[in-house]
């Protein structure tokens, strides 16, 4: 897919495990780590308002578009 | 899942299994009929009251033997796909759009094809023996009666299966929102 999840680099980022977000936006690990490796199909806006918010940063941060 | 589903999927469970041997007793005796009259005692073919059919030739007593046989075997293994998913435990009531599930159905409606279309081309062979002036059971006897049901069962089956697939989409997709 041509949009490529950047949740780890933002974690990086902000020193921020992924046990720790889990907890801050109330995502089970298992979610997080589909988000994380690309698997998703779809992001809620109510869970990228979460992340964003968790992490300081803009949805853009996260989520990159790049033409395959 | 209620208690009352649970119970009419153990009675289905137990009708199944009931099923299913009946049909393996069903194609056994085709076969053995089969094998024994030819090879052994005539008379045997006496049994599906085939004795007319024998006498006009034995390739034609076998084919028709073979095609109830194949009948018989197909709706035994459709059985045997609807015990699995008994046994198995594939029928999830809380994510019930799953992959194994709408193989099963696509399963069944192949198999209920192929029966309908082996009972169609029975019948056909049946009515061409009968016109030369051969006595012949009927179809109900010979196990095969009512191809056209069993047609109109595997396209309505298939129709449902290809809903089901697109079910098993949507629940994928809606799994992997997050």
């Amino acid at each position: 897919m041509a949009i490529i999840v950047n949740l780890d680099v933002m974690m990086a980022k902000r020193k921020m495990s992924l046990n720790e977000l889990s907890e801050k936006v109330d995502i089970t690990l298992s979610n997080l780590s589909i988000l994380k490796t690309g698997k998703a199909k779809a992001v809620r806006f109510n869970t990228l308002d979460a992340i964003c918010k968790a992490l300081d940063c803009q949805p853009g941060d996260i989520l990159e578009f790049r033409d395959e | 899942m209620k208690t009352s589903t649970k119970k009419i999927l153990n009675v289905l469970h137990v009708l199944a299994w009931i099923c299913f041997i009946g049909v393996l007793f069903e194609a056994g005796s085709f076969l053995f009929n089969m094998i024994y009259s030819v090879g052994f005692q005539p008379l045997a073919a006496d049994y599906f009251n085939l004795e007319g059919v024998l006498a006009l030739g034995k390739s034609v007593f076998c084919f028709l033997l073979t095609l109830t046989t194949v009948a018989a075997v197909l709706k035994a293994l459709a059985m045997y796909r609807i015990i699995k998913i008994f046994t198995e435990k594939k029928l999830n009531f809380k994510a019930p759009f799953n992959k194994e599930f709408g193989r099963f159905i696509f399963a069944l409606s192949y198999f209920s094809l192929a029966i309908g279309f082996v009972a169609f081309l029975t019948a056909e062979y049946v009515e061409s023996i009968q016109k030369q002036n051969v006595f012949v059971p009927s179809l109900q006897r010979l196990r095969v009666a009512g191809s056209d049901v069993w047609v109109f069962m595997g396209a309505t089956l298939y129709v449902i299966a290809l809903i089901f697939k697109r079910g098993v989409e949507m629940q994928e997709e809606s799994e992997l929102t997050i």
